[in-house]
C-alpha cells in the first residue's frame, strides 16, 4: 500500500489527453519538508489523470492546494554510470487552496417546512437525522466560529 | 504555500528488502537505513523499491525487531537526499522517507504453516461475510 498527501505549489502545467480524451496534466511542483536548516522547499515531478488533472488545469500555475496520491518511482540509467531514482507524486485528488472565496456558502431553509420557534419536545426532527447522517454520525457541539477558515 | 505549515505524509505498507543498517553518531543519535517494496498500485510485476531512514527511538525499534522480509508499515515524510558525486562533480539526490511511525506487522517467515491453516479455518466465517 502507498499513499502521499500533500501541500503543494504548482510551478509548470502541460495538459494533454489520452486516447480515451482523458485530460492528463503533468509538470513540476514545490512541496516542503523539514531539513537541517529548517523547513525548505524541493521540487518534484507530478502528473495527474481525469478529475484531478482538470482541477489542476483550472487552478492554473502557481496555485497551492492539498493533493492525495501516490508515489511513483523510476530508475534511469543516466549514462553517466550510475542509475538514477526519479520520483513523480500520481496525484488522484487535488483540492485547490489559493481561491479565496468570500461568499459564505448559505444553506437555504425551505419555506415549505417551517421551523419551530421552539422545539415541542426532545425528539429530533427528521431533517436533523439526515443531517447526523450526513456527518457521518458525529455531532458537532464545539462552537466554530473561533476557528480562522 | 507557506513556509511553516505544510503536509507531506507518506504512508507505505511492504516488505523490507535488507536488514536495517544502524549507525551510531558521536552525538549519541541513532541512525538505522532500510529499503521497502511496495507493491505498486498499478499492474506491475516490479515492486517500488523506497528508500527509508529512521532517527533515534524508531531507529532503534528498527535494527532490533525488523529483519528482512519483514512486513512493517511506516508513515513518514518525503525529502530528497543530496549529496555531491565524488566522481563527475554532479550534484545528485535520491528519494527518500523519513520514518515518523513505524508498525511491525509480519515476521518474516512463518514455518509454523499447520497453525496458520488452523488459524484460516477458525477465520473463515469472517473472512465470507460481507462487508
Amino acid at each position: 500500500m502507498i499513499n502521499a498527501t500533500f501541500t503543494i505549489k504548482t510551478q509548470s502545467i502541460n495538459e494533454t489527453h489520452d486516447g480515451q480524451g482523458v485530460k492528463i496534466a503533468y509538470g513540476e511542483c514545490k512541496f516542503s519538508h523539514y531539513s537541517k536548516d529548517g523547513v525548505v522547499e524541493d521540487i518534484i515531478s507530478y502528473r495527474a489523470k481525469g478529475s484531478a488533472a482538470v482541477s489542476i488545469a483550472e487552478a492554473g500555475v502557481n496555485s497551492c492546494g492539498v493533493v492525495i496520491g501516490y508515489l511513483d518511482l523510476e530508475v534511469k540509467d543516466t549514462g553517466k554510470g550510475y542509475k538514477s531514482k526519479l520520483c513523480t507524486l500520481v496525484i488522484r485528488n487535488f483540492i485547490p487552496t489559493t481561491t479565496v472565496n468570500t461568499t459564505l456558502a448559505t444553506t437555504a431553509i425551505p419555506t415549505t417546512f417551517p421551523m419551530p420557534l421552539e422545539p415541542q419536545n426532545i425528539q429530533q426532527p427528521v431533517g436533523a437525522g439526515a443531517d447526523v447522517v450526513h456527518s457521518n454520525g458525529y455531532l458537532n457541539t464545539t462552537d466554530s466560529s473561533n476557528i480562522p477558515f | 504555500m507557506t513556509q511553516q505549515a505544510y503536509v507531506n505524509q507518506v504512508q507505505l505498507v511492504g516488505r523490507v528488502g535488507q536488514n536495517p543498517e544502524i549507525r551510531y553518531f558521536e552525538s549519541g543519535t541513532v541512525k538505522t537505513a532500510l529499503t521497502i517494496a511496495i507493491k505498486p498500485p498499478y499492474k506491475s510485476d516490479a515492486p517500488l523499491w523506497f528508500d527509508l531512514e529512521a532517527w533515534g527511538n524508531i531507529a532503534e525499534v528498527a535494527a532490533q525487531y525488523v529483519k528482512k522480509g519483514s512486513t512493517i508499515g511506516i508513515t513518514g515524510e518525503l525529502v530528497f537526499d543530496k549529496w555531491t558525486d565524488k566522481n563527475t562533480g554532479e550534484l545528485r539526490n535520491k528519494p527518500l522517507i523519513r520514518l515518523n511511525n513505524l508498525e511491525l506487522i509480519g515476521s518474516p517467515r512463518s514455518n509454523s504453516s499447520e497453525e496458520q491453516t488452523e488459524t484460516n479455518n477458525g477465520q473463515n466465517h469472517i473472512v465470507n461475510a460481507n462487508f
